[in-house]
């Protein structure tokens, strides 16, 4: 079990490699750069811009330079490897494995992208924590209800609430939201800049529109889920022998039906947390979600390769605890050797 | 079935409407400051607040209130005395002396003298600091050379010694002759030079906080020690800058005793929050016009100008059917700028047939080549091709990062459908990507819904020397050179006498709407829901993100009815 773990946390690296690789020649590949503006920039700023941020380097190695460590005589094996790698992808994943993401290009070198990414990622965090929480809070109770008590008016109910949790996007359901208390309970939609710090209740209305859809999903697969373990031979035995309601739907139903659930809270919790911009800006949520987008319209290279790393690896996490918790939840699951 | 799986259902369901429920107890109100605190909303959160690297106007607009230039523009968009009393040229101008006021601080009480403002120049020219508008000091000497140290004589990159960066350094033309005069030594006659210093550029930082943390000492509200009408006295990133009336500033303490920027990128939650009391200025959305002009409360509210800002319909005059000034012309006369201005773009803004604003200096009145469908027919069946069938395919490029853009460009293209017979193929291309295709006249876009120049500085020199001599960036990759224009504008950027620059600069914008390069379409309106509380502001081309932060900071005021 431990080296199972073992060898699937270590499986992380080669997919995080291979992702800021696609990453990077992606980027490159679309027109622009992070110093285009409307007013062209003069050639000796842009010199000397790209020169400050290694823009000038050629992308994947670099030949001309040892070629010219060569014309001035330098033989030293150490040294023209060094100038062979001296490129911006290569001088990119090293900074990488040294926990140095580079400078934003947006703010000219003001912040590092760690930085950025260690000061907007807890408000993301706080927001997909609040989201993860209510998606399952609610969204598990109601698929429940609706199968224990399927066909009947609350099992419509709680189907009709989940379609339209999945199918209304959250820009329509936020701002509504935002809209309605406004209007009707004198609500501010702005929240002072001190709401953000701490863990308080600003994150209440953004988490729980974030969560809406996946709440709904949750909902819809519970309910297919306990539905279709309902009909089981073992549940009619578990009955058929007498056993009380409780340990039935508790320990046989429910233990079941989970393990979807399990299998899409994964991948939904880092998709949750690493926020939206939705709603990161119809809150005015100071979270990680717009540098996502953002930071791909500026060009701003390492705020796109941080983000996009940041990402998978998280994704990759989220992948590894949902495999090893299968085994905790069901026995047969369980990994040998 | 049986009570206790009711039990379960029960327990399910109180959990599921208590989470439903308790995020309405977080409603509540938020808290309002004392004093008269002007609240303005900004749309975007600036990437840099460094004087000499800005260059985008939600930047500048935080740096106007805190510092100041050596002049300032009034509410006529005319260059009055700022920092500096007074300012001469010498007899060709090729060099200004400026005489600073007496007495002057920063707003912790420290002396500002002339040393403060050649810091400001030569941080400008440094390579190192890289600012984006750098060349708008171009024209002092040796600025051009120190910026350029990054590049050889066949504008390839290089790196430079720290002998040539001194030596560089120390060629730069802006001499301190005391500490209440600064000299400036220009390349060439600059008759406008007093102008360019109410720019950005020319904000005195002080060198030692800058020297501490060369990038990222604009980050912290104690490091902007300006010399403006307002001090920044809180700065959360994404959220909010606060300013607080400056008492050292040398006009006096401004009416207001502060003003917030806060920053709402949704501009539907930033009307509802001006609603709720919470925002004094809104800037708003074209789409949200009509909804605001139809609400009784908020129309009394609602205030438009046009901004310093031409948009033109910009061609690749390399490409044809361009290159056939009849065709250009009946591509201006079947455009119906009022139908666009009015319905289209909701009314946000004024159509125009020139060049330069209406209002600022060098402007000037004509109805050549206005709307007239029967008279772009005419044209275009006198031009070479003969009339729509003989006309190559034409493809039509416009920013889709805009989801307002499309329906746009919709209409212009039926526009010249149903007024010509022309059918144009779009082409919606991401705004980056676009930036990147108008670097050469050989990429282009064929047609280009919309180009155009957004103002510097209110001089002449800046719409037409700097956008449209044949050497210039912008009039190159759109292929546009007419020598009667440069000489023109040549004889107006070299003659000292204001009236005599003018005529000049007004002769070679006839020539320039004669020339019809890409039809003159209309200036961009800056439009905001305004507190009828608040008062003294001037509404000048000049300020696009909210009315009298650069005018009239002075007279600023919340007045309670």
């Amino acid at each position: 079990m431990l080296e199972y773990a073992l060898r699937r946390i270590l499986w992380v690296i080669p997919v995080i490699i291979a992702v800021a690789a696609v990453t990077f020649f992606l980027m490159y590949r679309a027109p622009g750069g992070p110093w285009d503006r409307e007013k062209t920039l003069p050639a000796a700023t842009l010199a000397s811009l790209n020169a400050q941020f290694g823009l000038d380097k050629p992308l994947w190695v670099n030949p001309d330079a040892v070629r010219e460590l060569r014309a001035q005589g330098v033989s030293n094996p150490l040294a023209l490897a060094t100038a062979y790698i001296d490129s911006r992808f290569l001088n990119y994943m090293t900074g990488v494995f040294r926990f140095d993401l580079g400078p934003s290009y947006a703010s000219k070198g003001a912040e590092s992208v760690q930085e950025l990414i260690a000061r907007k990622f807890p408000i993301s965090l706080k927001l997909g924590i609040v989201a993860i929480v209510f998606s399952v809070v609610v969204g598990i109770p109601l698929g429940i209800i609706a199968s224990l008590r399927q066909n009947t008016w609350i099992d419509y109910l709680s189907l009709g609430t989940s379609t339209l949790g999945v199918s209304v996007p959250t820009f329509v359901s936020g701002l509504l939201l935002l809209l309605f208390l406004a209007s009707s309970f004198n609500f501010s939609p702005i929240r002072g800049p001190e709401e953000w710090e701490g863990f308080g209740r600003a994150y209440l209305l953004p988490g729980v529109v974030l969560g809406l859809g996946t709440m709904a999903y949750m909902a819809r697969l519970t309910r297919t889920s306990m539905l279709e373990i309902k009909r089981q031979d073992y549940i009619r035995t578990a009955r058929a022998k007498g056993l009380a309601d409780r340990g039935v739907v508790g320990r046989h139903m429910l233990r079941n039906a989970l393990i979807p659930i399990i299998t899409i809270l994964g991948p939904a919790a880092a998709d949750l947390v690493t926020g939206s911009i939705i709603i990161e800006s119809i809150f005015g949520a100071p979270g990680l979600g717009r540098e996502f987008v953002e930071s791909i319209a500026k060009r701003d290279y390492s705020v796109i390769m941080g983000t996009a790393i940041f990402y998978a690896i998280l994704v990759a996490i989220a992948n590894v605890f949902v495999d090893l918790s299968y085994g905790v939840i069901d026995p047969r699951i369980r990994v040998r050797r | 079935m049986n009570h206790v799986s009711r039990r379960w259902a029960r327990v399910a369901a109180i959990v599921a409407v208590f989470a439903l429920v308790i995020p309405l107890l977080t409603v509540g109100t938020a808290a309002q400051d004392g004093g008269k605190v002007l609240r303005v909303h900004q749309p975007v959160y600036p990437d840099v607040v460094d004087p000499q690297k800005s260059s985008f106007t939600n930047e500048i607009v935080i740096m106007a209130l805190a510092y100041e230039g050596l002049t300032r523009l009034d509410e006529n968009q005319e260059t009055v005395p700022a920092a500096a009393e007074a300012w001469e040229y010498n007899e060709d101008a090729t060099q200004i002396t400026f005489t600073l006021r007496e007495g002057l601080t920063y707003s912790d009480g420290s002396p500002l003298t002339a040393e403060n403002f050649r810091y400001a120049v030569e941080r400008t020219c440094d390579p190192v600091t890289a600012g984006e508008y750098q060349s708008i000091l171009f024209e002092i000497v040796g600025c051009a050379e120190f910026a350029g140290l990054g590049l050889d004589e066949d504008g390839n990159p290089r790196e430079w010694t720290d002998e040539e960066y001194e030596e560089a350094r120390a060629n730069l033309g802006a001499t301190v002759v005391d500490d209440l005069t600064l000299q400036l030594d220009l390349t060439n006659p600059a008759p406008y030079m007093h102008t360019i210093a109410y720019t950005w550029v020319f904000y005195p930082v002080k060198q030692e906080i800058v020297a501490a943390d060369p990038d990222n000492w604009w980050q912290t509200a104690e490091n902007h020690i300006g010399n403006g009408p307002f001090t920044v006295t809180s700065i959360t990133q994404d959220q909010e800058w606060k300013f607080e009336a400056n008492e050292n500033y040398w006009q006096g303490r401004p009416l207001l005793d502060g003003i917030d920027y806060v920053y709402v990128e949704d501009s539907a939650v930033a009307l509802e929050a001006y609603r709720a009391g919470d925002l004094d200025i809104v800037s708003l959305e074209p789409v949200q016009i009509g909804e605001v002009q139809a609400d009784p409360e908020l129309s009394e509210a609602f205030l438009m100008y046009p901004t310093a800002w031409t948009s033109n319909l910009s061609f690749n005059l390399t490409q044809e059917p361009f290159t056939d000034i009849k065709v250009r012309q009946a591509f201006s006369q079947a455009f119906d700028r009022e139908t666009y201005c009015a319905e289209i773009r909701s009314g946000d803004c004024v159509p125009t047939l020139t060049w330069i604003p209406e209002g600022l200096p060098g402007s000037i009145e004509t109805d050549k080549f206005g709307y007239d469908v029967e008279a772009a027919q005419q044209a275009l069946a006198e031009s070479s091709y003969g009339g729509p069938e003989g006309l190559p395919p034409i493809s039509m490029f416009y920013n889709s990062d805009d989801p307002a853009a499309t329906p746009r460009a919709e209409y212009v293209a039926g526009m010249y459908r149903d007024n010509l017979g022309i059918d144009i193929t779009l082409e919606p291309t991401d705004g980056t990507t676009l930036v990147a295709l108008r670097k050469d006249s050989t990429t282009y876009p064929q047609v280009l819904l919309v180009g155009g120049w957004i103002q510097d500085y209110p001089d002449p020199q800046n719409w037409l020397s700097v956008f449209w001599t044949c050497d210039s960036t912008f009039a190159e990759r759109v292929g546009y050179c007419n020598e009667e224009f440069d000489r023109l504008t040549e004889l107006g950027d070299t003659t000292t006498d204001p009236d005599e620059r003018l005529g000049y600069y007004e002769q070679a914008g006839e020539i320039l709407v004669d020339d019809i390069p890409g039809p003159f379409l209309y200036n961009p309106a800056a439009v905001f829901v305004v507190n009828p509380a608040f008062t003294g502001y001037a509404t000048t081309a000049s300020e696009v993100e909210w009315p009298g932060y650069l005018s009239t900071p002075m007279t600023l005021d919340l007045v309670e009815e």
